[in-house]
């Protein structure tokens, strides 16, 4: 029994908001628990990052300053005035290598409600600059619950007629409720079917993921498409030659806008603290430590032979 | 093992009849069979702490429950409730599915008589606090039957009966859908250890090896060579689990 959001926790100041009780009638057998901050509710240390993945809780919230954030050097090589804002917290899907595991203390999804003050500190900083790169899928895959809250329409909606690229990034295939807008990125994650199966819990696999990026590309969208990470599989050569072919094969590259590529690699502090919560072979492989980053000993062999591999367009490694 | 908190004898005697448990000779009103371990607390939060941690310092348990009757202005006696929310700050993780209705409840360090309330009882947050020390709060439960509209008054054992024994099924599959933690088999790693004096360090690396490979479902290599230098033979360990 899928036992998802069978719990939704409301802050009391934002139980009101039509938006709030437009989800709420969507899940008609949940139990309403009021609450009067979602720190309160997602923020305590005795929770279970792992075990809430079996049960994920939803908190409906309202967020409070900064909106949004700058970007680390290393993203903003992509774009200039690279932004990123978190509309939710926490992802439905379940994958190993994931950094949030290491991050927060619960794994129950966050949504906060109050777009509009979202809307106003993304607008006062595009007035300022001009243009902006805005991606609202950093510390979630906004796409994946797009069936249920539609929070990426709603900012495809606000950006529209305005210089802010939208990125989304994502596993999900939930494409159909987008008409083709010049300024939403859409930004697919791939991997071999392989490490989908093992690593990637919960997400489409690849061949949906393939003709959702069809879908896109026939709508006039140019996504891009990311292999991050490339987990060492066992026979790791073959299991990514094959992919990688298997995906231009099915997909033309010149339709593609960029392909952003890098190996699994992990803040120390984050590996030790998913290592002791969740049981995945990724977190017992030898790898070596540098500057507080977990990544493979061999990295630079394998970066190489990947970029063997892709087709001579835009490229981003991370 | 499931851990019970229980604040009186009367509120107890039904599951320690219902599942066979034993009394221990302890400091605590102890109840024990292979796999349930009860404790009486008496009333209050601070007891019910006290008691809590004392049952979680001295045995091994994966799941807490505390069980008890609790006072309503809204619901009506005979009820049974799983909690979900104590004095409107704690949060016990409600994350497999059950037979109850969930409520939130109020605890109070004195006998409540009037008001509008879920629930309220005595012992709820001190018995939390105390358990978050230990567990998780996926593995804290609070299942309470209600007992009067806040109403002070002294059950008697024909009325805790009638109160308790119509939910005792729900309780038993319940605490058998609590889960316990899943352990590997780590054995050959304190064999090699032992039998190649390897250090600890050493003994951690070859621990994430043996990880990499029960997780990666790979045959682990037989390893029985001869005992030579403590350095050399961690190395041919090593050498033997091929990544």
């Amino acid at each position: 029994m899928n036992l998802r959001f069978s719990h939704i926790y409301v802050e009391k100041r934002v139980l009101n908001d039509s938006y709030v009780q437009k989800i709420l009638t969507k899940f008609k057998g949940a139990e309403i628990i009021e609450i009067n901050h979602y720190k309160d509710r997602f923020n305590p240390y005795y929770q279970s990052f792992r075990a809430q993945k079996q049960a994920q809780s939803l908190i409906l919230a309202k967020k409070e300053a900064p909106f949004i954030y700058g970007a680390s050097e290393l993203i903003q090589k992509q774009d200039k005035n690279f932004f990123y804002t978190t509309p939710m917290l926490n992802c439905i899907y379940d994958c190993h290598y994931c950094f949030l595991q290491g991050m927060y203390p619960s794994s129950n999804l966050v949504l906060f409600v109050n777009f509009e003050d979202f809307f106003d500190e993304v607008e006062k900083v595009y007035k300022n600059l001009g243009n902006m790169f805005l991606s609202i899928s950093y510390d979630t895959d906004i796409l994946a619950v797009e069936n249920l809250f539609g929070v990426a329409k709603i900012w495809a909606d606000f950006v529209k007629n305005k210089d802010i690229k939208l990125e989304l990034r994502t596993k999900a295939v939930n494409v159909d409720g987008f008409e083709y807008q010049k300024n939403i990125v859409f930004a697919f994650s791939l991997s071999p079917e392989i490490v989908i199966e093992k690593y990637e819990k919960y997400t489409p696999k690849l061949d949906s993921r393939i003709k959702a990026i069809k879908k896109v590309i026939n709508k006039g969208f140019r996504p891009v498409i990311v292999f991050d990470p490339i987990i060492k599989v066992p026979n790791y050569k073959k299991v990514y030659e094959e992919f990688i072919k298997k995906i231009f094969r099915e997909i033309d590259y010149k339709d593609i806008e960029s392909i952003v590529y890098g190996t699994f690699r992990m803040n120390s502090t984050q590996f030790k603290i998913i290592k002791k919560q969740l049981l995945s072979d990724i977190y017992y492989y030898p790898y070596s430590v540098k500057n507080g980053i977990v990544e493979y000993k061999d990295k630079e062999e394998i970066i190489k032979f990947i970029e063997s591999l892709l087709p001579n367009i835009k490229k981003f490694k991370v | 093992m499931t851990g019970i908190v229980c604040a009186y004898f009367k509120e107890a005697k039904l599951l320690i009849e219902y599942f066979g448990l034993k009394k221990r000779n302890d400091k605590f009103s102890i109840y024990e069979n292979e796999k349930i371990s009860l404790i009486i607390s008496n009333q209050g939060r601070l007891n019910s702490a006290i008691a809590t941690t004392y049952l979680l310092s001295t045995r091994k348990i994966s799941n807490i429950i505390n069980f008890g009757i609790a006072g309503s202005s809204e619901f009506e006696i005979g009820e049974i409730f799983l909690v979900n929310k104590i004095n409107n700050k704690f949060f016990p993780d409600i994350l497999i599915s059950h037979p109850f209705r969930e409520s939130e409840i109020i605890c109070f360090d004195e006998v409540v008589e009037s008001g509008n309330y879920k629930l309220v009882d005595m012992e709820s947050e001190g018995f939390f606090k105390a358990a978050i020390k230990f567990l998780k709060s996926h593995q804290i439960h609070l299942i309470k039957i209600v007992s009067d509209n806040l109403v002070c008054f002294r059950p008697s054992d024909e009325f805790m009966n009638n109160l308790i024994t119509p939910h005792l099924k729900n309780i038993e599959n319940y605490i058998n859908s609590l889960k316990e933690p899943k352990h590997f088999d780590l054995k050959v790693v304190e064999d090699l250890a032992k039998k190649y004096d390897l250090s600890f360090s050493q003994k951690e690396q070859l621990k994430n090896r043996v990880m990499y490979y029960l997780l990666n479902n790979l045959e682990l290599p037989d390893i029985d060579f001869k005992k030579s230098e403590r350095k050399n033979d961690f190395r041919r360990i090593m050498n033997e689990f091929k990544i």
